[in-house]
């Protein structure tokens, strides 16, 4: 049961950064760090799987590729930039927190304007 | 599974023993090196996490192939 043991390995690292957040809150922020990552690396493997097939999937359709890696990129991005986010929004930084989203929100658009490009190629090249 | 939960303990066991250390130098009047002993404390964490934390980011960007 590989959920039981993820719900449990969150409920004891919450029940250890709370106890630690009252002498030392700086120390609490890690441990929620790294339960957060020993978390997300319990279920990357299946998630590699799910992305690697959605690769394939989309390897059968020539014009779709592209556009599916890309997207993923983005997930990548996004997840990345949530992690620290949400840790840093937790520690009472929400200010740090939104410059972190914000940035990441220029590099993903910087990533899709490619995309966006060859859209409105498409688009124009109808009319 | 590189990584293990175990990590989890060894951080909230630091966090612990460096209260216990604070509070111990701070009432026997040791104020300066009761600080030392937080930031060593908060160091050894740190370094225990950033290489997690590396961990993590390497296998997100070798999953959606961000390079």
């Amino acid at each position: 049961m590989e959920v039981a043991k993820i719900a449990a390995i969150g409920l004891i690292a919450g029940i250890l950064a709370v106890t630690v957040k009252k002498t030392n809150p700086e120390i609490a922020m890690q441990v929620s760090i790294g339960a957060g990552v020993i978390i997300f690396i319990m279920v990357a493997g299946e998630l590699a799987d799910a992305v690697e097939f959605i690769r394939s999937f989309a390897e059968e359709y020539q014009s779709f590729s592209e556009g599916v890696g890309t997207v993923l990129k983005v997930v990548g991005i996004a997840y990345i930039a949530e992690f620290a986010v949400q840790i840093l929004k937790d520690a009472g930084e929400s200010a740090l927190s939104s410059k972190v989203e914000i940035a990441a929100k220029v590099i993903i658009m910087l990533l899709t304007l490619p995309l966006l490009h060859s859209f409105a190629e498409m688009v124009f090249g109808l009319l | 599974m590189s990584v293990s939960i175990d990590l989890v303990f060894k951080i909230a066991a630091i966090g612990i023993l460096v209260a216990v250390l604070y509070q111990l130098l701070v009432r026997s009047g040791r104020e300066d090196i009761a600080t030392m002993v937080s930031i060593a404390g908060l160091i050894i964490v740190l370094i225990m996490v950033v290489d997690l934390v590396s961990e993590l980011f390497t296998t997100v960007k070798s999953i959606f192939g961000l390079y």
